[in-house]
């Protein structure tokens, strides 16, 4: 019972503060506003429908012909003759000369042994090359399952060609053209997922602030002068910020999408998750912080930066993929972030899970420092 | 009632408390004096469970805090030296908040806190924020706070200071109140005045030792037998070190001497009536005589006679 009572005090008392719906729901919805609305017009989230051209491959068997059979055959299904012919060239030397000459827009070269990879020779139309990587990984995972499915059926004996190319000339090809189309997200969508989790992220200094302002008005040691427990009054206070925080990210999400039209392609499980696990993570930081630091000033600027080298290394502020490729996949809100845009692009499933899987490990070890530190906090 | 043996705690390299022993008695109003850095709050923190036993026991009721710290401070109230309450919510709805951690619910909850806030004169204020509320109002707050719950023990840390003499009386007398029904009090205060009136037994403190305990008479009994003289000179002495300060040290008859302001405070050996050989030393030093005062000295001098010290420094 106390750990309720302590609970919803805590939450009562923010959900009676207007400062609360100002600084969590109204400051983040018009920061998604400015710089949804100001960065529409730039580079990166033009949403310009690509034409597709109808490119020349070059195709060179080498010796492999069931394997270029098998290629042939799968360029003639209707999902994919759409986008390319197949000119066969009898030798690597003669597609690269073709290449240079751009009599042909790309260039394969199926090599003699099975178990080498297939060379690709891209050529000098950027749109062209990044389709032609769609399809063939389009052909190769179509390939690998039809292998999986034989060795499944005991009939690996003998993989000939005819079988394969059979097989491949049957399966549906799934190619999809997301990545230079309009699939990719707008800039509204962009920056109401990176406010979102940065604003999930002062979770933790709004919970560690509370800590230090219960301590410097010593009600926290007349709390523990009663019969709760230390970490009866730490963990109830984390519970009500967590309440919060998952009630503001949903205030966020329902106004963005019905005032600004962000669509959000919500799977509410796996949102809930996400939100959950980056607020979890953010309270664990601030308790940390609020063991760490005694002023409340030196939490707030210790949480700023955190907060905010951790969301612009995730390119929430603006997109450099090189950056957040190489800094941004080592921070929590580039996960997070992640989860959200997978399902705007309706992503594999497994890349939300794998998003998911990140956070959660990032959730048990700052759980597990958080529980070694919430003693601290009140016990100095 | 209460039980504290062979009490430690330390603090690096510092003893805090120094294998105390104490005994309080169910009803009494116990005073615990001592200087700042006496280890007064520190056994204070430990007998409320708020900081760990180094050795020793406490032991309320045959209780130990150590063992079974829920239910031992379920009996205990602090009222802690600092204002510990919440500025943004009513009076009545923090002693409401601090209720409920003890365990109160419903009619039981409602009456307890009407009779806490009617005890320190709150009532027509409960609706009211702390912030609107002058320092003594919010001491009073801060005592209806810990005693909503009916403690066998209320501890009380300093309460009265910095208000007025008017919020000082209400609390010294809800005090007596809260004793005459029952309550159990350590007083804890660097007002003389203040526990001399209200305490029933008084334990002074000092380095982490309790070096005198007993009734007030008793402690009074202890210093009797001396007497004070307070000497002021035209001349004034600016240091503890003057030539006349030594050599009324070093004499017989004057057991302890103190400087205050241009006075010369001395203890003097019972029933001393040569004065004329203090007047001596003082005019060999070139010192002339303007006032002086022959009194039997209080609990302050006591205070002082014990640890050396002011007891507000």
């Amino acid at each position: 019972m106390r750990f309720w009572h302590i609970f919803w005090h805590e939450l009562s008392y923010w959900l009676k503060e207007r400062s609360t719906y100002v600084q969590f729901i109204l400051v983040p919805l018009i920061m998604i506003f400015v710089l949804g609305s100001s960065l529409a017009g730039s580079e990166v989230f033009k949403q310009e429908d690509v034409i597709l051209p109808v490119a020349t491959v070059g195709l060179v068997g080498e010796g492999n012909e069931s394997m270029a059979q098998a290629f042939t055959q799968f360029s003639r299904h209707e999902e994919v003759s759409r986008y390319i012919t197949i000119e066969q060239i009898s030798t690597s030397a003669a597609l690269a000369e073709q290449l240079r000459l751009q009599q042909v827009d790309y260039g394969i070269v199926i090599p003699k042994q099975e178990e080498a990879s297939i060379q690709l020779l891209q050529g000098s139309n950027h749109v062209i090359n990044l389709m032609m990587t769609s399809i063939v990984n389009e052909f190769a995972s179509a390939s690998a399952m039809h292998a999986l499915k034989l060795e499944a059926d005991h009939t690996v004996e003998d993989t000939s060609g005819e079988e394969q190319g059979t097989s491949l000339q049957d399966s549906e090809p799934l190619v999809s053209m997301g990545l230079i189309s309009s699939e990719s997200v707008t800039a509204m969508q962009y920056y109401a997922v990176s406010i979102l989790i940065m604003f999930l992220l002062y979770a933790g200094l709004r919970f560690g602030s509370a800590l230090l302002v219960e301590e410097r008005s010593y009600t926290l040691k007349r709390m523990q002068s009663t019969p709760a427990r230390p970490r009866e009054i730490i963990y109830a206070m984390m519970l009500a910020h967590f309440i919060l925080s998952l009630l503001q990210a949903g205030c966020m999400i329902v106004i963005s999408a019905v005032v600004y039209g962000v669509n959000w392609h919500l799977h509410l499980g796996t949102v809930v998750i996400a939100c959950g696990f980056v607020t979890l993570c953010s309270l664990c930081i601030g308790l940390i912080g609020a063991a760490w630091f005694r002023q409340s000033k030196t939490l707030h600027t210790f949480m700023q930066t955190i907060i905010i080298a951790m969301v612009a290394a995730s390119g929430g502020y603006v997109l450099i993929p090189e950056f957040q490729q190489a800094a941004g996949v080592y921070t929590l809100p580039y996960w997070g972030m992640q989860i959200f845009y997978n399902q705007m692009l309706n992503a594999a499933p497994a890349a939300t899970q794998h998003g998911l899987g990140i956070l959660a490990l990032w959730a048990i070890i700052l759980g597990g420092l958080s529980l070694y530190f919430s003693k601290k906090v009140v016990t100095r | 009632m209460l039980t504290v043996h062979k009490l430690v705690k330390r603090f690096k390299q510092v003893i805090a408390v120094d294998h105390l022993d104490l005994y309080i008695e169910e009803g009494e109003v116990f005073g615990l004096l001592g200087p700042n850095g006496a280890g007064k709050s520190t056994l204070i923190q430990m007998i409320t469970g708020l900081l760990p036993i180094d050795s020793g026991t406490i032991k309320l009721d045959g209780q130990s805090i150590q063992e079974r710290p829920t239910e031992v401070k379920r009996h205990i109230g602090l009222v802690p030296q600092d204002i510990a309450v919440y500025e943004n919510i009513s009076a009545r709805k923090n002693v409401e908040f601090f209720a409920k951690l003890y365990g109160l619910r419903g009619k039981g909850l409602k009456e307890s806190v009407d009779e806490a806030l009617e005890r320190v004169g709150l009532m027509e204020r409960q609706h009211h924020l702390p912030s609107t509320f002058s320092g003594g109002m919010k001491r009073r707050l801060n005592i209806a706070c810990a005693i909503a719950h009916k403690p066998k023990l209320i501890i009380m840390d300093e309460p009265t200071v910095g208000i007025d003499p008017h919020s000082r009386n209400h609390i010294l007398e809800s005090v007596r109140k809260l004793n005459l029904d029952g309550s159990t009090i350590i007083y804890t205060s660097h007002y003389m005045e203040e526990v001399s009136a209200i305490a029933t037994r008084i334990g002074i403190m000092n380095e982490g030792k309790c070096i005198a305990l007993g009734t007030e008479a008793e402690l009074r009994q202890r210093i009797a037998s001396q007497e004070k003289l307070t000497i002021e000179t035209e001349e004034g002495v600016e240091s503890e070190h003057h030539p006349a300060i030594d050599e009324l040290k070093k004499s017989a008859i004057v057991l302890d001497v103190h400087l205050e302001g241009n006075q010369l405070e001395l203890m003097l050996s019972p029933h001393y009536d040569r004065l004329q050989d203090i007047l001596f030393i003082l005019a060999k030093h070139g010192l002339s005589v303007l006032t002086l005062k022959r009194e039997t000295p209080d609990l302050e001098h006591l205070f002082l006679s014990l640890t050396g010290r002011q007891l507000r420094d």
